[in-house]
């Protein structure tokens, strides 16, 4: 590389030459051989520049334990995991992040996704996903039959506001549900009675715990596994009963999960599966007496048409609350 | 067992040959010691031994000969500087990083033949700039090349060589007592 004008004029001071000048510095020019004015710089230099150890500290033991076990590490592994104390705390932080998240994914969007109550088109694409490996969540799609197939979905779904609601509806007002296409309450007692019969630990339905269980956690793990991409989490990771199962049948999650089916539906009084094959003529006949034991969750599916035919009689019976805090 | 150079040790090394590492190891460390020491005394040992662990996790995929194991180890060295200022609230700057210089005397009066390491290396770099004394650490105690040196600062070769040229004039004159103390 050619030196600049400044660069040249820097030289021109010097007593030696470039290559001197980067011999001297570099040690390799002897007191004796060094120029007079420079022979104790050069003594200098040379005492200026540590000798190899003679070895035997503590630091030596670690770095070669370190070296060589980032050498004998297995390709893929990753750097940060492979030796030393941040490795570890990354390693442990990993797999409380991967439990919090599953947590997260699980109670979020799973119970969310078996209440069929994402935006549609999640609610789609994770349908879609769990479908592959033989699980069933609503889809938007095919309303009719979506809530009928939560039967036993997970354990959050025995506690799910749409199970409470399909429940007690079915018996109290028979007819309610008509309007979001249940079915007629009479000849089915309620596709919506379905949805609070199962739950991963097999109570009220017909299946086994253990299946329930595996189910419940093939569930939760195919939840988490659709969220990795986004997290970096491995879900067989933080499922390890799950992938103890699977390896005692010589098989990964996936393919332990495929063979997995959803417990038994409940006896047919309670949680039956039966999809409506025709919607009820005419209008009700009878209006249900007294008023509704419980609140309908998640948003209208639907936009009342035109306008409003009345107007509400009478003053507002409150005030909305203020949400605004008092400083 | 002895290598016939240090890329010997180095490919030796790559295999898990621990004692190649451990060659390595005592050729390059007293360098990152001397010139921690100099940057941040009290900690030195420290930094070092995190220098060696960090390095450790990178040198499966680093690749490299020996020359660049060497460059390569004292960038970490100086990111462990860096870090070691920043996390004290200073502002990381790696050519003006001196916890404590150590006690410096005049050159009239110092015995060359008799000084240690440190005190050799603290005589050459008291009297010079800041950029000037990181060049000659790292041309001196790292024992790295000019281009080296101007990768691991930032600058250009020329540079580099500029610095170098000023910090030799300066001790040059700072130097020449007349007398060889031998």
């Amino acid at each position: 590389m050619s030196l600049t004008d400044d660069e040249r004029d820097e030289m021109r001071g010097l007593l030696m030459d470039a290559g001197r000048a980067d011999a001297f510095l570099a040690g390799r020019v002897a007191p004796d051989d060094a120029p007079p004015g420079l022979r104790d710089l050069a003594t200098l230099i040379q005492a200026a520049k540590p000798p190899a150890s003679a070895g035997g500290g503590a630091v030596e033991g670690q770095a070669v334990a370190a070296f060589a076990a980032a050498v004998r590490a297995p390709v893929g592994v990753s750097a940060n995991v492979r030796e030393g104390k941040n490795g570890m705390i990354v390693k442990l932080l990993s797999v409380k992040v991967a439990v919090v998240a599953a947590t997260l994914a699980f109670g979020a969007t799973a119970a969310a996704a078996a209440t069929g109550s994402l935006p549609s088109p999640i609610q789609s694409a994770v349908s879609g996903g769990l479908s592959d490996i033989s699980i069933s969540v609503p889809n938007p799609n095919s309303h009719a039959s979506s809530h009928a197939t939560l039967a036993g979905g997970n354990a959050n779904s025995h506690a799910s506001p749409h199970a409470k609601l399909g429940a007690g509806n079915a018996k109290d007002h028979p007819s309610s549900h008509a309007g979001l296409g249940a079915g007629n309450a009479k000849d089915h007692p309620s596709s919506h009675a379905g949805l609070g019969a199962g739950n991963a630990n097999g109570q009220g339905n017909s299946g086994s715990s253990a299946t329930a269980d595996a189910y419940g956690q093939c569930t939760a793990w195919a939840a988490a596994t659709l969220h990795t991409s986004v997290s970096g989490i491995q879900a067989q990771d933080t499922f390890p009963k799950l992938r103890a199962l699977a390896q005692a049948q010589g098989e990964t999650i996936a393919q332990y999960c495929a063979t997995v089916t959803r417990p038994s539906p409940p006896p047919s009084t309670l949680g039956s599966t039966h999809v409506p094959t025709s919607t009820p003529a005419g209008p009700p006949t009878s209006i249900p007496a007294g008023p509704p034991t419980s609140v309908p969750a998640g948003p209208p599916t639907s936009t009342p048409a035109g306008p409003p035919t009345s107007i509400p009689a009478g003053r507002p019976s409150g005030v909305p609350a203020n949400t605004h805090a008092t400083r | 067992m002895e290598y016939a150079d240090l890329d010997a040790a180095l490919q030796a090394a790559r295999g898990g040959d621990e004692w190649a590492i451990t060659y390595l190891f005592r050729a390059v460390h007293p360098g990152l010691l001397h010139y921690a020491r100099r940057h941040a005394p009290y900690v030195a040992d420290d930094l070092v031994a995190e220098t060696w662990l960090a390095a450790a996790k990178g040198f499966a995929t680093f690749e490299g000969d020996a020359d660049h194991f060497r460059a390569w180890l004292f960038v970490i060295a100086r990111r462990q500087i860096a870090n070691h200022y920043r996390t004290r609230g200073r502002r990381p700057d790696l050519v003006a990083l001196t916890d404590q210089a150590p006690p410096s005397a005049a050159a009239d009066e110092l015995a060359i033949e008799t000084l240690s390491i440190d005190t050799a290396i603290e005589a050459l770099v008291q009297e010079l700039s800041a950029d000037q004394a990181e060049v000659v650490l790292l041309r001196v105690v790292a024992d790295l090349s000019e281009d080296e040196v101007a990768q691991i600062m930032g600058r250009s070769p020329g540079s580099v060589r500029v610095l170098q040229h000023r910090a030799l004039r300066r001790l040059a004159k700072i130097w020449d007592r007349g007398v060889v103390t031998r």
